[in-house]
């Protein structure tokens, strides 16, 4: 963490996906950035719009999806980025110095940015052993003869703890346990040595007791080669062991950011304190969960105004009415977001406004996805 | 509804709460991994005509488990993938035929049941699965799908131990004569062992009328006199009964009872899990194997679907197994937890006393593994090292201490604690070819001088294991260096592993608990002074 300096930076990220059903808003609108050396966590439920981010940031959404607004720079690279068209001003085109497709391909992925997905099987090909995929991807992105980039896989995998290098290098994924596999594509990821790390849920599949060790060993691969990561997650566990910055996401947006401390002992959106207190604990007995009522609404139509309103225990008529930018917390300070009128960064009259009944306060909404909560 | 056990149970007796409901004892279950009629013969060639021979290797995946399940209570089952969990669960309702063992669930022994004895039975057991998609039919809707296994035992069926009574509020000057139909404990649920009936008798401009408070009932009058006759009667044909019985279901669960019609894809996960809840529930059951039913489900559902549980729990007096290898979880639901490794139960306690007091090292691997949510928790954690050994072989004596952090040092040599913890280090390198002992192995550029140095220095920097130990020590870096590690491992393994009292003797200890419960079982041989 030594210079601080903010590689990568993500600025009113929209990505829709156009549907027979209708547009849904995947990621309607989020910013935030990451400095070098520092893990910085999207968090949040199914549905939330997470992977949908990071996708977009590796330019990696595929039809029916789009990225539609926003701009995303990486250093000095304009990953995306738009601007009014000059024959309509209505429409927008994408800039000159936004990358290519292929720049994208050879000189960001897999270089600059790698990404680690949730599934390492889904990841690995089946039918290549596991050295020579991991070979092939150094000989390619580092471009350096076979022998070396050979000696190089050898080492990273060494590296990440795979035991037995020399007779496993060349056995087949389902050969490979599911921590092994999930240690091969983190060697994959830094066998090119980039600057940012995108992990897309990497330790959801595995079972703690393995999950312990990859983290242990992010840890220590970060610390040592002060790599930056990007850590998508629904584990408020995970966030709370590694990420140093965190960003809640909720229906597309980000509604809360902060550092992780912050976050979980100053948490100001009411969905961030909910959710953790819906989570049971490992430290410690309680009573009886404190559940979110409801479920998440579908982003093809999100709730008006803020789009936590439906379900929120807090809940006034200005909520339903009126839509809540991020902004920085009155109280905690520039470097603590929120997107919440509680906030006394807001002034729209929420405390004069009439409480509304959500489903959350006991209200019983017909409606088929919407009654989950009730006998929470 | 009736809740009492059917006559179908022969030799089945409902034990009272707090009694166990099912007993487990040694139970094993074992799968052969060469199926196939030629599948276990191998070929020796060795010699100069080849000799077949027939080996059969056993996956024991269940291997001498012993427990009890008390009658409403939760027990928990915790342990890692591959563990054996899920072998455990179908083996304990009989869903895959055991190798070996007794399960004996309200006094019957599973085994000895047989056709429609065990049918008969599987009422009263049931089970909800992880994932809520799989596990209900998409062309079916709801309503069927929940009352199907109602028909599959011919529910409702009326109780003969229930007799039946009507309670009048009688509107009329006639005294009311009432009967009531044996049966009609289908629609009304009997406490104490008496289904009572509300009828209304009212006066109309027609006669006298009566009225059952249940759609399910029909009252029948005569009149005679200045006294009326009331007879009490099923109405409803069992169909009736059983759509009712969903609707009533699906509220309880927290759906909406006009949901009936609505086809599974419909729903979201969560609430699919609470369609498998009212279907588990439907034939009225005493016991439910969950088995990891909200590992699928997001933190915010999976609190709503676990209250739930808990409410249905006290409702209906239930007996869950719960299974889920996320102690959080088990924590909130269970009151004693089971934590299983490698086909055995390890430690078995209270909640309480195993989460405050845990005495076998790998359940104390397993809390501290868990990433509490709270940055401020900072409690330094020792990840265990290595895999899970296959449950082929499995280690002799206790199954954990190959990656046991606690493994007792042989009593021959009188290592100092840094000593043991660099031999043990050392030893498990070797034996799992860690990166540091394959490196050493596979360079080739600087010397072997070099490279036992380097390897000292990397297990045994500030301690100098002398004597016996120390020589076998040298031995097997030389041979780590000479590039052969098979005989270091096995030096290793000789000398120090198996002379450890952990891999001669299999743990089995009962302790006193110092939180609550009656026994905490810990099979670890640290407690050996200690136990019972």
């Amino acid at each position: 963490m030594s210079t601080h300096e903010t590689i990568l930076e993500v600025e009113d990220l929209k990505t829709q996906f156009f549907t027979e059903e209708g547009v849904v808003r995947a990621v309607d609108g989020i910013d935030f950035d990451v400095r070098r050396g520092e893990i910085v966590g999207l968090v949040g439920e199914s549905g939330a719009g997470k992977s949908v981010a990071v996708q977009s940031i590796l330019r990696l959404v595929e039809e029916p999806g789009a990225i539609v607004g926003g701009e995303i720079r990486y250093k000095d690279d304009l990953l995306f980025g738009l601007k009014a068209s000059a024959d309509d001003p209505q429409e927008r085109t994408e800039r000159e110095e936004m990358l290519s497709r292929t720049e994208m391909r050879t000189q960001i992925r897999g270089r600059e940015i790698a990404i680690i997905f949730q599934d390492p099987m889904e990841s690995l090909n089946p039918v290549y052993t596991v050295g020579s995929q991991i070979e092939e991807f150094i000989a390619l992105n580092r471009e350096v003869p076979g022998d070396q980039a050979r000696e190089i896989a050898m080492d990273t995998l060494r590296d990440v703890g795979i035991p037995e290098v020399e007779s496993r290098y060349d056995d087949y994924p389902h050969q490979f346990s599911g921590g092994m596999r999930q240690r091969v594509l983190i060697a994959m990821a830094l066998a090119c040595e980039p600057d940012l790390i995108v992990a897309d849920e990497p330790t959801t599949a595995l079972d703690v007791t393995v999950e312990a060790q990859i983290l242990n060993l992010v840890d220590d691969l970060q610390a040592r080669y002060d790599t930056s990561l990007v850590w998508v997650t629904h584990d408020m566990g995970v966030v709370a062991e590694i990420c140093d910055r965190v960003n809640v996401m909720y229906l597309g947006e980000i509604v809360e950011q902060a550092p992780a401390d912050d976050l979980f002992h100053d948490t100001k959106h009411p969905y961030t304190s909910k959710l953790l207190a819906s989570l049971p604990r490992p430290d410690r007995t309680v009573g009886e969960l404190d559940s979110i009522g409801g479920v998440m609404p579908e982003a093809i139509n999100p709730p008006s105004g803020c789009r936590f309103h439906s379900r929120c225990p807090e809940a006034r008529e200005v909520c339903a009415e009126v839509h809540p930018d991020e902004r920085p917390s009155a109280e905690a300070g520039s470097h603590h977001t929120v997107a919440c009128f509680r906030d006394d960064a807001f002034d729209v009259g929420y405390w004069d406004s009439p409480p509304i009944e959500t489903e959350a306060s006991g209200g019983f909404a017909a409606s088929l996805t919407a009654e989950e909560g009730e006998s929470g | 509804m009736s809740t009492e056990p059917d006559a179908g149970s022969a030799g089945a007796v409902q034990p009272g709460f707090g009694e166990p409901l099912l007993e487990v004892s040694n139970l094993k279950k074992y799968f052969g991994n060469s199926e196939g009629f030629l599948g276990p013969i191998t070929f020796d060639r060795d010699g100069a005509v080849p000799r077949p021979t027939v080996e059969r290797e056993w996956v024991r995946a269940v291997d001498g488990v012993e427990f009890d399940i008390k009658r409403g209570e939760t027990l928990g089952l915790v342990g890692e993938s591959g563990c054996g969990k899920s072998t455990l669960a179908r083996t304990l309702l009989k869903l895959v035929e055991p190798t070996d063992g007794e399960v004996q669930f309200k006094g019957v022994d599973l085994a000895d049941a047989g056709g429609e004895q065990l049918r008969r039975m599987r009422k009263d057991m049931q089970i909800i699965f992880q994932d809520p998609q799989s596990s209900l039919d998409p062309r079916m809707k709801v309503g069927p799908i929940i009352e199907e296994p109602m028909k599959a035992h011919d529910l409702p069926e009326s109780d003969p131990s229930v007799s039946a009574r009507a309670d009048v509020r009688n509107d009329t000057e006639y005294a009311v004569d009432v009967t009531v139909d044996d049966d009609v404990d289908v629609a009304v649920d009997a406490t104490d062992g008496v289904a009572v009936a509300d009828v209304e008798v009212v006066e109309t401009e027609e006669g006298v009328t009566a009225t059952a408070e249940s759609d399910l009932l029909g009252a029948t009058v005569e009149e005679a006199g200045d006294r009326v006759q009331v007879t009490v009667s099923m109405s409803a044909s069992k169909g009736a009964v059983r759509r009712a019985r969903v609707r009533e279901l699906l509220g309880k669960v927290g759906l909406d009872p006009q949901h009936y019609n609505r086809y599974p894809h419909q729903f979201s996960g969560g609430q699919r899990q609470r369609i498998n809840l009212a279907r588990a529930l439907s034939v009225n059951p005493d016991f439910i194997v969950c088995d990891e039913p909200t590992s699928a489900l997001d933190a915010s559902i999976q609190a709503q679907v676990l209250n739930t549980m808990n409410e249905l729990q006290d409702e209906f007096g239930l007996t869950y197994l719960f299974i889920s290898h996320d102690l959080s979880v088990i924590r909130y639901i269970a009151d004693r937890v089971a934590v299983m490794y490698l086909g055995e139960i390890v430690e078995l306690a209270d909640k309480e006393e195993l989460f405050e007091n845990p005495k076998h090292p790998y359940t104390d691997a397993l809390l501290s593994a868990i990433p509490a949510p709270d940055p401020r928790a900072t409690e330094a954690r020792a990840p265990l090292e290595g895999d899970v050994p296959s449950p082929i072989d499995p280690p002799s004596g206790c199954r954990f201490r190959t990656r046991c952090p606690e493994l007792i040092a042989p009593p021959e040599y009188d290592f100092s604690e840094a000593e043991w913890d660099a031999v043990r280090a050392f030893t498990r390198a070797v034996d799992r070819r860690a990166p540091a002992i394959d490196a050493a192995e596979a360079d080739e550029e600087r010397g072997a001088g070099t490279l036992r140095r380097e390897l000292r220095m990397t297990y045994f920097e500030d301690v100098d294991v002398g004597g016996e130990a120390g020589e076998v020590v040298d031995e097997a870096i030389a041979a780590v260096v000479d590039g052969d590690p098979e005989t270091a491992d096995a030096l290793l393994q000789e000398a120090f592993a198996e002379r450890s009292i952990c891999a001669r003797e299999d743990p089995n200890y009962v302790l006193e608990p110092e939180l609550g419960g009656s026994v905490h079982k810990a099979d670890c041989h640290l407690h050996r002074g200690d136990a019972d």
